[in-house]
C-alpha cells in the first residue's frame, strides 16, 4: 500500500499549509500507515503472516521465552515474547478447599493490521511489510519511545543494549530462510502455529476454520486488528485483566 | 473468579524524567509568551522589570526545554533524523518543525525587548558588560509596532507548541488517561503556574536598587490572577481527568488516591498562599514562596500525569513499579536541567540593570 503517496496527495489537496489538519486526520487513525514504500521494506509480497496460539496446549514452560531470547539476543530481563502466568480460583461460596488453576498467556507482538505503533513513529523507522510483519529499522530509530507508548499490548520496549525500539519480528530472518520462528520451533506442546493467511491450504487457516467459534484476539475494542489469534481463551483475559497485582521481577532493584 | 498474576515481567518506563523536564520548561515558555504580550499591551500599567522577567523566562525555557527533549531520546545523536525523515502524520514530527521556530522566535523576542538594556550596558564600568552590550547590534531603537508584531508571532508559535505537545500525548489511544481532552487542558492551564513562578524567580534575581524596582499594582494583579485562575481551572480539571481511566478507577487504588491528593494539594496551596500572602504584602520572601509553590505545582502535575501514568499497565493488573534512578536518566537529569536554567537565569538577569528603568516605556519609538 502506497500510503505515503496517498498522504502526500491528501496534504497537497487540503493545502500543505494546513499541516495540523493532516495531523488531526492522523491522530484519529483514519488511514492505516505502513511506511513501506522502499523496496527493502516489502518483505514477502503475496503473503500475510499470522500466528495461532492454542492455549489448551500451552503448559507455561517458557521454552519460547528462552528460545526467543537466545535467537534474538535480547538483553537479560527484556523479552520479545514471554508467557504470562495467572492463578485462577472460582468464587462459588463453598467452604471446601478451593481448586486453583493456572492460566498461561503467551504474549508477543500482534502484528496488527492497523498498527498504532507505525502511525506515531516520527521518523518512519517502524514499518509494516506487505506480509504483515511489523518491523523496526533500528539504524533510523531515534528511540523516542513514542511507539512503546502507542502499543496497547506493551509488546515493545527500548532495548538496553541497542538503545532503540525493539519487538518481536515473527523471526522474519528465519521465515525468509524457510525456517520457523524460534518460539514456534521450541514450543513443547505445539501450541504456537505460524502461517500464511493468504494460503488457503495452510495449517493456520485450517486451525482458524476448525476453531472459528473459539478464536479470540487481545483487546479487540482497540480496533488494531491483531494477527495473533488465541484458541481456548477466556474472555476475562482478552482486555485489561481484573486481577490481583503480580509477583514482579523488578529490574535493577 | 479470582485472578492473581503470578509471573509478569514489569514493563520499564519508556519516557524518562527528561520528558517531564521538557514539558515543564516548554509549558512555562509558552505561558510566559502569552503573559508577556499581555504585559506589553498594557505597558503603561506594568513595569519593565516584570516584562523583562517574563521575556527572559520565555527565552531561557525555550532553550532549556528542547535540550531536555533531546535527553529523552535514547539516541540523542540521531535528532537530525527528525528532519531527514519528516512525517506529516506524526505529532512528534510536527513538533520537530514547530519547536525550533518557537525557540528562535522566543530568543528574538527577548533580544528585541532587551536591546535597550543591552545598549545601556555600554555605559557600565565593567568591561564584560561593555562587550555584552555589543549584542544589541547597533544603537537603533526597536519600534513598538515591531515589538508587538514579533511578540504576536511568538504567541502564535507558542500556541502551536501548546497544541502539539497536548495532541502528541493525547493521541496515545493506548493510555486512556492521556487519550482525553482533559489531559492537554490540564497541561495548558498549569503551564501558567510555571511561567509565573519562574518569572518571579528571575525578577528576584534582577539587581535591585530603591523603590523604583517594586512591582506595580497591575503587575501584582497579573501575577495573582494568573495563579488563581490557572489553579482553579486545574482543580476543576483534575477530577475530570482522573475519571477518564476506563479500565480501572484511580479512586479505588490507594497509591493513586495519594497521587491525586498530592496533585490537588500542590495546586490548591498556590491559591491559598496567594490569597493569604499577596493580598497584604509583596515582600521578596512572599514572592519567593509563591514562586516556589507555583513551580512545584506545575512540575508535580507533569510528573503525576506523565510519569506516574506510565506505571499503569495497559493489559495486566500491575502496577509496574518505578523508582527514580540517581543517574542521568533520573535525578541527575532533573537537577542538571534545573541547574542549567538557574545558571542561565542568573547570567541573563544581570542584563537588566536598575537605574535604567525610569524611562523604560520610552524604550520603543512610536511608529
Amino acid at each position: 500500500m502506497d500510503s505515503n503517496k496517498r498522504r502526500f496527495l491528501s496534504a497537497m489537496t487540503a493545502g500543505a499549509a494546513l499541516i495540523p489538519i493532516v495531523g488531526v486526520n492522523t491522530a484519529t487513525a483514519a488511514i492505516i500507515v505502513r511506511n513501506n514504500d522502499e523496496e527493502d521494506r516489502k518483505g514477502m509480497v503475496g503473503k500475510r503472516y499470522a500466528m495461532v496460539v492454542d492455549l489448551r496446549k500451552c503448559v507455561g514452560c517458557q521454552a519460547c521465552t528462552v528460545g526467543c531470547s537466545i535467537e534474538n539476543q535480547t538483553p537479560i530481563g527484556q523479552f520479545r515474547t514471554t508467557v504470562k502466568q495467572y492463578e485462577v480460583s472460582l468464587i462459588d461460596g463453598s467452604k471446601i478447599t478451593k481448586e486453583v488453576k493456572s492460566f498461561m498467556l503467551p504474549r508477543l507482538c500482534n502484528h496488527c493490521e492497523n498498527p498504532p505503533c507505525v502511525a506515531v513513529c516520527p521518523v518512519q523507522a517502524t514499518f509494516q511489510r506487505e506480509d504483515g510483519i511489523v518491523m523496526v529499522d533500528n539504524s533510523r530509530c531515534v528511540a523516542c519511545a513514542y511507539c512503546v507508548q502507542a502499543c496497547p499490548y506493551d509488546a515493545r520496549f527500548i532495548n538496553e543494549e541497542t538503545l532503540t525500539a525493539d519487538k518481536c519480528t515473527f523471526c522474519a530472518h528465519r521465515l525468509e530462510k524457510g525456517l520457523l520462528p524460534a518460539c514456534v520451533e521450541t514450543c513443547v506442546g505445539g501450541a504456537r502455529v505460524i502461517g500464511d493467511l493468504k494460503d488457503p491450504s495452510s495449517e493456520i487457516n485450517r486451525l482458524l476454520t476448525e476453531n472459528k467459534n473459539d478464536i479470540k484476539v487481545l483487546k479487540p475494542e482497540e480496533n488494531t486488528l491483531p494477527h495473533v489469534f488465541y484458541i481456548g481463551m477466556d474472555e476475562r483475559f482478552t482486555s485489561h485483566i481484573q486481577a490481583k497485582p503480580a509477583i514482579y521481577d523488578p529490574k535493577g532493584v | 473468579m479470582n485472578i492473581t498474576e503470578v509471573l509478569v515481567p514489569a514493563q520499564q518506563m519508556a519516557w524518562l524524567p527528561w520528558a517531564t523536564q521538557y514539558f515543564f520548561f516548554i509549558g512555562s515558555a509558552y505561558g510566559a509568551a502569552i503573559l508577556f504580550i499581555i504585559a506589553l499591551i498594557f505597558k503603561q500599567y506594568t513595569t519593565h522589570q516584570l516584562r523583562a522577567a517574563l521575556v527572559l523566562t520565555l527565552a531561557i525555557c525555550a532553550v532549556v526545554g528542547p535540550l531536555a527533549l533531546t535527553g529523552d531520546l535514547h539516541q540523542p545523536g540521531r535528532a537530525w533524523h527528525f528532519y531527514a525523515y519528516l512525517t506529516s502524520w506524526s505529532w512528534m514530527s510536527m513538533g520537530s518543525i514547530f519547536l525550533p521556530i518557537f525557540s528562535g522566535l522566543a530568543v528574538l523576542t527577548a533580544w528585541l525587548y532587551l536591546r535597550n538594556d543591552l545598549m545601556n550596558l555600554q555605559k557600565s564600568d565593567n568591561k564584560v558588560f561593555q562587550v555584552i552590550s555589543r549584542l544589541s547590534l547597533g544603537q537603533w531603537k526597536t519600534c513598538h509596532s515591531t515589538m508587538i508584531s514579533v511578540a504576536s508571532a511568538t504567541v502564535v508559535s507558542s500556541l502551536s507548541i501548546a497544541f502539539y505537545t497536548g495532541a502528541e500525548i493525547a493521541a496515545v489511544h493506548a493510555r486512556p488517561l492521556w487519550d482525553q481532552p482533559a489531559s492537554p487542558l490540564i497541561w495548558f492551564t498549569t503551564a501558567f503556574l510555571g511561567a509565573v513562578g519562574l518569572s518571579l524567580i528571575i525578577w528576584l534575581l534582577f539587581p535591585k536598587q530603591g523603590a523604583a524596582n517594586e512591582l506595580s499594582k497591575t503587575d501584582i494583579r497579573m501575577v495573582k490572577q494568573t495563579i488563581i485562575l490557572s489553579s482553579i481551572l486545574a482543580l476543576i480539571l483534575i477530577p475530570i481527568w482522573a475519571s477518564g481511566n476506563v479500565v480501572f478507577s484511580l479512586f479505588d487504588n490507594s497509591d493513586w488516591v495519594n497521587n491525586l491528593v498530592i496533585l490537588a494539594l500542590s495546586i490548591f496551596s498556590c491559591v491559598i498562599l496567594v490569597l493569604l500572602t499577596m493580598r497584604f504584602n509583596c515582600s521578596r520572601l512572599v514572592l519567593f514562596c509563591n514562586a516556589l509553590v507555583s513551580i512545584t505545582a506545575c512540575w508535580i502535575t507533569r510528573w503525576i500525569t506523565m510519569m506516574e501514568v506510565q506505571t499503569i499497565p495497559k493489559f495486566d493488573a500491575g502496577p509496574y513499579p518505578y523508582s527514580l534512578p540517581m543517574g542521568s536518566s533520573g535525578l541527575l537529569g532533573i537537577l542538571g536541567m534545573l541547574g542549567l536554567w538557574i545558571a542561565l537565569a542568573m547570567l541573563a538577569s544581570e542584563l537588566v540593570q536598575p537605574k535604567r528603568n525610569h524611562n523604560d516605556d520610552t524604550t520603543f519609538t512610536n511608529h
